[in-house]
């Protein structure tokens, strides 16, 4: 039987919580972030507003902003952006190729998907290094599999 | 130990260059930081006495691998750091159509001669056989390989017929 409407707009083509749920995040570089599981909509001006994303029992969540959206297809959720968040857990090297430590946390700007700085734990080789090392986003060359930076180790101990 | 005699015509001061002899099992990242392996061998010309690449040492599963220098970002006393993305390493990658669609694994790299350039790939998944994606069908290639919109995988699975 046909469903009724009252809707004003043509809504035949629009989708539905259901083609959203459940379905894989995908980020720019082809990387599966999680599975969407929740959908989030402005209380005032009843516009989606993005979506929650279930990593897993070990991760916890993380919310995506619609503007990062790229599309939302039918097997998965593609992104516009790499999630600045995976770069946790990678090795970094300094310029010339040297292990310097591997990224334990992460500042963002704003709330956005900025990096602001890097913190390491370091490779226990590093001795002067009884902390954490911090390492702001200018001095970060390549993000890929891991972190190549712009700086020498011997910069760091400078700074 | 005593700074030895340098006798030189217009070539680098000692100081200034790298002892390959310490670069033997250094590592080699690639522009992203992906570790490729480490340095077996490093060639030179015997014409020009320039540097001309790198022989990257292999495992049992995996062949070794030679790279030219035009290939080097850098190289310094504790690795070499390419410019490139390995291709041939994007081996057993996710395959990944526009829908979203995992369509299988990369089983085989075709290149394109000797440069970093592929042709494109075999792909197979668990009861597909195995079916070649040309490189004009493919997005981008990164952590996996994403496929472009218009591509319709011609995927056929083992109990249908070659025709």
């Amino acid at each position: 039987m046909q469903q009724k409407s009252i809707s004003g707009k043509a809504i035949s083509k629009a989708i539905t919580t259901e083609d959203i749920l459940g379905k894989d995040v995908i980020d720019a570089e082809g990387a599966f972030i999680g599975v969407a599981e929740k959908v989030f909509i402005d209380p005032k001006i009843l516009d989606f507003i993005g979506i929650s994303v279930d990593k897993g029992l070990i991760r916890s969540g993380l919310t995506i902003g619609k503007s990062y959206i790229d599309k939302i297809a039918d097997h998965a959720i593609f992104l516009k952006i790499r999630v600045v968040y995976d770069i946790k857990g990678k090795l970094v090297f300094d310029k010339d190729g040297k292990k310097v430590g591997i990224v334990s946390s992460i500042d963002l700007r704003g709330g956005k998907n900025k990096i602001k700085n890097i913190y390491l734990k370091p490779n226990f080789r590093l001795f002067f290094f009884r902390e954490k090392i911090v390492i702001p986003e200018e001095y970060i060359a390549n993000i890929g599999e891991n972190v190549i930076l712009n700086v020498t180790i011997s910069d760091l101990t400078k700074k | 130990m005593k700074e030895p005699h340098s006798i030189l015509k217009a070539e680098r001061s000692l100081k200034k260059t790298i002892n390959l002899k310490k670069l033997i099992g250094k590592r080699v990242l690639s522009k992203g930081g992906t570790i490729i392996g480490k340095i077996l061998e490093i060639r030179i010309s015997p014409i020009n006495l320039n540097l001309e690449g790198i022989l990257v040492r292999g495992s049992i599963i995996k062949k070794s691998m030679y790279i030219g220098r035009s290939y080097f970002s850098r190289l310094s006393d504790e690795a070499v750091i390419l410019n490139i993305e390995v291709f041939i390493l994007i081996k057993n990658k996710q395959v990944i159509d526009s829908k979203g669609r995992v369509i299988g694994r990369v089983k085989e790299v075709v290149m394109k001669g000797t440069r970093n350039n592929f042709k494109g790939v075999y792909v197979r998944s668990l009861f597909s056989r195995k079916f070649f994606i040309p490189e004009s069908e493919i997005e981008y290639v990164t952590k996996s390989v994403v496929l472009k919109t218009k591509y319709h995988a011609t995927k056929k699975y083992f109990w249908q017929s070659n025709k």
